[in-house]
């Protein structure tokens, strides 16, 4: 059974946010039938907030993603407690409905910019088809458009990339590109999966001040898929971390990773090689994630918790508050407030 | 002590192709005289971003990557144009662990076979030598010997690692390439695979040639670093002197660059209040 946080707390941050779900479960095909890989989760994401989903392989946050925007591959299904864009509610909302919000009011960028581009289209072409299509723009005014959003991302020579192909531009640069056709018809929502693991750090860093300036420019709420907490630190307002398919721990970024509760983000975090001070042995979690398979009852995390007690095998934990704006999923860290 | 691998002056060129023939047309530097040497059982990390030539060099090290001028010397022996009955030989004292298990082993392939390889065309081993030493080798990187009869898909990605270093040690070669060996790999696993590596290296006096472009991880296993840029080393030294006082531009603007989570944004917008119960 899937435990939902109490109501009352939720409400009240109902005006603002750009989009809320709560309850997503996504679902897979499997011999024994559909296994939730998504239980039960609820995300808010703030207008001109970055707000930062990590977790490792496994973990669910890309189908996190996809589920949001209603991109998952046929046979995974999500059910939904409810779905806000903005003070819409799309929870029940058709494909044919999905794809008349998708790209207009919510849109998505993905890890490798070389596949998601169309490798035989003119640059150009890719960034004003979508503001044509949405927008009902003509040709001119989507050219002068896609212009003026390259310089925004500062791709050099505007009018001669925009005539150029895929192949010719370096990884930097396509990711710039897919950002402005993500950014194209002026979306409210912008849904980031991993969109700098596939680069160098020195081009990763620039990607990511970027997409904080388009953020900051445009009030754009921004998910940010990644397995990378320096990254989320780096630009992230808010650190949601996913384990097993549940979010174990949320808050502010300042709060989750230097105040870390889940033994999970504690172990995350210790066990980042740091550059100031080497350390013999490096810390450790034990094990690897049991993936999407695992029907295990309790804490998923309980097989590799130093701290687990018989409860945990047996409960789930729900999120409960361990501070302002911050919770995490665990009886004995964040155990629930005695009524 | 004698240096384990020794390379000077080291150029890689590759020849450019134009036209539908594939004319020669040019070529172009990618490894711009290099040199360096890692002492036995020392760890050089070398990092760089893409482009930089640092996989050229371990190529051309490991004599699988055109070496227009300089010499590489294993243990001594020069090994730069070595053919036929050399080169043989040296590929038992250079081998190479690659970034994505998933590809660098055969998928059809059982753990024990693909361990066995190295072990029976490069040492001549056979029977139950054979048996033996995969048994060990499984042993000491961390796995069971009933992981020998399965197949890389029926591993995790750190187990998959385990047995791409296991197939990497068996010859027990002078030198071991490791090429970004940790960068596919969740971070929770990393710092196992991390302290695998390093234990080893105690256990064996391995030495290492350690490629990436995560400071942080070069800073945990490597004793002396170089930096790459554009196919020439721009700074070189003993590892906490290198990453704690950068003395290049190029070292200090690649670890600006680095992502860090001690640098957590202090931004003035509070959170709502409440927004997740």
């Amino acid at each position: 059974m899937i435990k939902v946080a109490p109501a009352g707390a939720r409400e009240r941050a109902q005006q603002a946010a750009a989009l809320r779900t709560d309850g997503l479960v996504v679902e897979v095909p499997s011999a024994a039938g559909p296994r939730a890989v998504v239980r039960g989760i609820s995300l808010t994401l703030e207008r001109g907030q970055i707000t930062a989903l990590v977790g490792e392989t496994g973990s669910g946050k890309t189908l996190t993603a996809l589920a949001l925007i209603g991109l998952l591959p046929p046979g995974v299904h999500r059910r939904v407690d409810r779905v806000t864009l903005g003070s819409d509610d799309i929870s029940s909302f058709s494909v044919a409905d999905m794809s008349r919000v998708r790209g207009r009011r919510i849109s998505m960028i993905f890890q490798d910019p070389m596949t998601a581009l169309n490798p035989v289209l003119a640059i150009g072409f890719q960034v004003e088809e979508p503001m044509r299509a949405n927008l009902g723009l003509d040709a001119r005014t989507a050219h002068e458009r896609a212009r003026a959003l390259l310089e925004q991302l500062r791709l050099p020579d505007v009018d001669r990339t925009l005539r150029r192909y895929p192949h010719e531009l370096s990884g930097g640069m396509r990711q710039r590109v897919l950002i402005a056709i993500a950014l194209a018809c002026d979306p409210q929502v912008l849904l980031a999966d991993e969109p700098t693991t596939a680069l160098d750090v020195t081009v990763q860093s620039q990607i990511l001040e970027l997409l904080r300036e388009q953020v900051d420019r445009r009030g754009l709420a921004v998910l940010l898929v990644t397995h990378d907490l320096g990254v989320a630190a780096q630009v992230a307002e808010r650190i949601d971390v996913m384990y097993g398919g549940a979010i174990v721990e949320s808050g502010a970024v300042e709060d989750v990773l230097t105040a870390p509760t889940h033994p999970y983000t504690r172990g995350l975090v210790g066990c980042i090689p740091r550059v100031d001070v080497r350390l013999r042995p490096l810390p450790t979690l034990p094990g690897s994630a049991q993936g999407v398979w695992d029907v295990r009852a309790g804490c998923r995390f309980a097989p590799r918790c130093a701290h687990a007690i018989d409860k945990c095998r047996v409960d789930d934990p729900a999120l409960e508050p361990v501070g302002e704006g911050h919770a995490a999923a665990c009886w004995v860290f964040a155990p629930p407030a005695r009524s | 002590m004698t240096a384990a691998v020794e390379v000077s002056g080291l150029v890689v060129e590759y020849g450019l192709r134009a036209g539908i023939l594939g004319r020669a047309a040019g070529s172009v530097r990618a490894v711009d005289g290099v040199s360096f040497a890692i002492e036995s059982g020392r760890t050089l990390g070398l990092v760089g971003e893409s482009g930089s030539g640092k996989t050229s060099v371990a190529r051309a090290v490991l004599g699988i990557a055109p070496i227009s001028a300089g010499t590489v010397r294993l243990r001594g022996t020069d090994v730069t144009h070595a053919t036929g009955r050399a080169r043989r030989g040296m590929r038992r004292h250079a081998q190479m662990v690659f970034q994505q298990p998933t590809t660098s082993l055969d998928p059809r392939r059982s753990v024990a076979s693909s361990i066995s390889e190295p072990l029976v065309h490069l040492m001549g081993l056979h029977g139950g030598a054979l048996d033996r030493r995969v048994v060990e080798l499984l042993g000491l990187v961390g796995l069971e010997a009933e992981h020998a009869t399965r197949l890389p898909r029926q591993l995790s990605g750190g187990q998959r690692q385990r047995v791409a270093i296991a197939r990497a040690i068996a010859t027990s070669p002078a030198l071991v390439v490791c090429d970004e060996p940790t960068s596919s790999l969740d971070v929770s696993v990393q710092a196992q695979i991390i302290n695998l590596l390093v234990r080893l290296q105690g256990e064996l006096g391995l030495t290492y040639l350690f490629i990436s472009h995560d400071l942080g991880t070069v800073r945990q296993i490597a004793d002396t670093v170089a930096v790459m840029h554009l196919g020439r080393i721009v700074e070189s030294g003993p590892v906490a002197t290198v990453l704690s006082a950068p003395a290049d531009e190029y070292t200090r603007a690649l670890m600006a660059a680095v992502p860090s989570i001690d640098r957590v944004r202090r931004r003035t917008a509070v959170p709502a209040e409440g927004t997740r119960a």
